[in-house]
């Protein structure tokens, strides 16, 4: 079942996918990648319809560069995720709406804070200091709760999300076998090993 | 169909150029922005193609009422189901094998079905869901190939021509297409295999089985498959894992075509009785062991008993 | 020129008194200033070869590009405004593929010329809507070579949207005396290899520049197929001349 979690620390967003790409019973692929980067600041995991996330994280994806080259300036993280959340706003109101779930991690390197958002299909929009989409929400926002550390350095960080890997590893009955890891902070963005 | 023969029908052309734009414009739900701009190829009025539809309110539901025979048995429009196919990347192509039964419902349609579709002399795509669906599209997948080669100079890419295909498969969501199909090729960056499906999912892949059989196809493929197989080895593997589904897998059999792309295009191997192959294999081709390869022929005089030794001697 | 051209040579969709439509007359005028391009039929397959004029020795010749495939089996030559020949032989190559597409065989010569020439003609259709596709006539001549189960043919469009059947076939500045020069040489028997030799002795005498392998392109289609004769081939013809 399609896993993802992401939690900020200190200076950062991380945010972790599983990399299975499932057709019924069937593993197609278990090196997907569904992060997305969207920006030098600014990245997206996605999970949902087969068709839709990759049709929908394109259309985003193509969207902020096409502004960044018209602008000469880049989303911040806020505004980037407030324009995502209104296409899948007006997407739900049209005849064949995206369902798309989103967890949008960036770096407002204006303000210098690391910034998560929680989208959903409907088009809801959560600012968060931590969040997941998926089974892998049950078990892991309860352990965020009691774990999380808005101070926490990237290997404080790297150990809770190991935390929240692990236990949806040893509870959920179908967990996801890999995991992809992306972190975004002052630097931009890069894969990390776990 | 009839929408696109009016696209290109040289009768009459405005007219029906009109109600073809007109039909487009009606169509909004996926908008113009998703996919962009035809860089002056203005042969197609967008860049989906336009599909008539049954002319009612909610067309899905209608084709869901008369296409899905999981939820009434009883309906209308059969659509074949079972199938087993495979292909696989290694060191020396590309592998595509495929089996031939057509199914609908539990009634054999057909036990000679070519399932695998010569796109071009250098593209392969298997077919697993919708038959129609399945030749209708990957033919026109073809069209489109060849017009890329005449407008660029350059034959088309492996993913190139899976990316048309999957964002043509997608503005179609929901309306019932059924497809599962595996794009295959060699182009500048050597073999390359994509899955498409008809939820418009794309993934490039060294390893891939599709169909109601491939599980069993999986079994056998994912055991016997590694990078440096021989071709000689690699065919085998291919004859073999379908083989395995069409034993195990009541909605596929009768027989196993096998093709191997390679940098000067495909070339058709052969076709394989499935049941011969059980009792007798393949017969004399490069890679075969020799014999069935049924299970009991496999373990014939062999015993897993276990007696004592001197129970034995006496 | 025309000595009563008064107001009748505007619109697209006016005859003149005398019966005339000026504007596709001068489109047809405006083939006579292209380069010149020939096309022989032969029993073996038909040839075509066209000048290149190469303005400037900073131009890249090989960009210059007046000959075209359609398909397999069907190419093009071309003379006039050749930007608008991109329009029509894309055209071609989409209903060629359209053919094979629907009725799994290759489209005959004639029905692709008519599909071409189909789409000339469309200049006229609605001029008062807003939506008209296209403001003016077409202001090129193809010659279209193709083999189908009639042999080897060869047809010329002209922007009017009449295409007509021929043996041998110059169109462009050069045209009238190469025509003429064609009627002499061509017969029935000609060969493949005569042909090429023969087109390229008809461009050299209209042509300004001299001859060489950079300002002609020839290309022949035959029982094999399409094929734009490489530097190395194009050479040999021209040694033999």
């Amino acid at each position: 079942m399609e896993t993802s979690f992401a939690i900020t620390g200190k200076g950062y967003v991380l945010v972790a996918a599983d990399t299975t790409a499932a057709r019924s019973i069937v593993k197609m692929k278990t090196d997907e990648d569904k992060i997305k980067i969207l920006s030098p600041h600014l990245l997206m995991a996605y999970s949902g319809e087969p068709g839709d996330t990759i049709q929908f994280s394109e259309y985003v994806e193509r969207n902020i560069r096409l502004y960044q080259i018209r602008n000469t300036l880049t989303l911040g993280p806020s505004a980037a995720a407030s324009w995502i959340r209104r296409s899948l706003a007006d997407s739900i109101r049209s005849r064949r709406p995206y369902a798309v779930n989103l967890l949008v991690g960036g770096y407002d390197t204006s303000s210098h804070t690391p910034e998560l958002y929680w989208i959903d299909y409907l088009g809801t929009l959560t600012k968060i200091p931590f969040g997941a989409h998926g089974y892998g929400s049950y078990f892991a926002l309860s352990l965020l709760d009691r774990y999380h550390d808005p101070e926490a350095s990237l290997e404080e960080g790297i150990a809770t999300l190991k935390r929240c890997l692990d236990e949806v590893a040893k509870r959920l009955v179908v967990s996801p076998g890999k995991y992809l890891v992306k972190v975004v902070d002052k630097d931009g963005v890069r894969e990390i090993e776990i | 169909m009839n929408s696109l023969a009016q696209r290109f029908s040289t009768t009459s052309p405005l007219a029906h150029f009109r109600k073809i734009q007109r039909l487009a414009d009606e169509d909004e739900d996926v908008s113009d922005a998703a996919w962009g701009s035809q860089a002056g190829f203005g042969s197609l009025t967008k860049g989906v193609p336009t599909f008539t539809v049954p002319n009612l309110p909610d067309p899905t539901a209608f084709l869901r009422l008369h296409t899905d025979d999981h939820a009434d048995p009883n309906c209308r429009i059969k659509i074949q189901h079972g199938t087993t196919t495979l292909a696989f990347r290694f060191q020396g192509g590309v592998i595509v094998a495929v089996d031939s039964r057509a199914t609908a419902g539990s009634y054999v349609a057909s036990g000679t079905v070519k399932k695998v579709i010569e796109i071009n002399p250098y593209l392969l795509g298997t077919m697993a869901g919708g038959a129609a669906d399945c030749q209708y599209w990957e033919t026109y997948l073809g069209i489109h190939c060849r017009l890329h080669e005449l407008r660029n100079r350059e034959r088309i890419s492996v993913s190139a021509a899976s990316k048309y295909l999957s964002n043509l498969v997608y503005g179609y969501k929901g309306m019932g297409l059924s497809m599962g199909t595996m794009i295959c090729g060699w182009d500048k960056t050597g073999p390359t295999i994509f899955y498409v499906d008809s939820d418009g999912t794309r993934l490039k892949g060294d390893l891939f089985s599709v169909g109601s059989g491939s599980t069993f196809a999986y079994g056998v493929l994912d055991q016997g498959y590694r990078w440096d197989l021989t071709d000689e080895e690699a065919q085998e593997l291919g004859r073999r894992s379908i083989y395995a589904a069409g034993h195990r897998d009541a909605f596929s059999g009768n027989t196993c075509n096998l093709y191997h792309v390679k940098e000067d295009g495909w070339r058709f191997i052969g076709n394989f009785d499935i049941s011969k192959m059980h009792y007798e294999g393949p017969g004399d081709v490069p890679g075969a062991p020799g014999g069935g390869y049924g299970y009991a022929l496999r373990v014939e005089g062999k015993s897993s008993a276990n007696p004592p030794v001197a129970e034995a001697a006496a | 020129m025309f000595l009563t051209r008064s107001e009748y040579d505007r619109g697209v969709n006016t005859f003149s008194p005398e019966g005339r439509l000026f504007q596709v007359e001068y489109a047809i005028e405006a083939i006579k200033l292209g380069s010149t391009a020939i096309g022989i039929r032969t029993p073996e397959g038909v040839v075509l070869a066209v000048e290149k004029r190469v303005q400037s020795p900073l131009l890249e010749a090989s960009s210059i590009e007046k000959i075209m495939e359609i398909d397999g089996h069907l190419g093009c030559a071309m003379s006039g405004l050749t930007a608008d020949a991109r329009t029509m032989i894309d055209h071609a190559r989409v209903t060629a593929q359209n053919h094979r597409f629907t009725f799994d065989e290759a489209i005959k010569v004639e029905s692709a010329t008519q599909a071409v020439c189909d789409l000339a003609l469309r200049f006229g259709e609605s001029v008062h809507d807003e939506e008209a596709m296209m403001s003016r006539p077409f202001g090129v001549a193809l010659l279209i070579a193709g083999i189908d189960e009639i042999g080897p043919q060869l047809y010329h469009t002209d922007p009017s949207g009449t295409f007509t059947r021929y043996d041998a076939k110059a169109i462009g500045s050069g045209s009238e005396a190469a025509q003429s020069e064609l009627q002499d040489k061509w017969h029935k028997q000609i060969t493949l290899k005569e042909a090429q030799v023969l087109t390229l002795r008809v461009l050299k005498q209209v042509m300004e520049e001299k001859l060489d392998q950079h300002n002609v392109q020839l290309a022949q289609v035959t029982p094999t197929g399409f094929e734009i004769l490489d530097e190395t081939k194009l050479q040999e013809v021209i040694e033999a001349m």
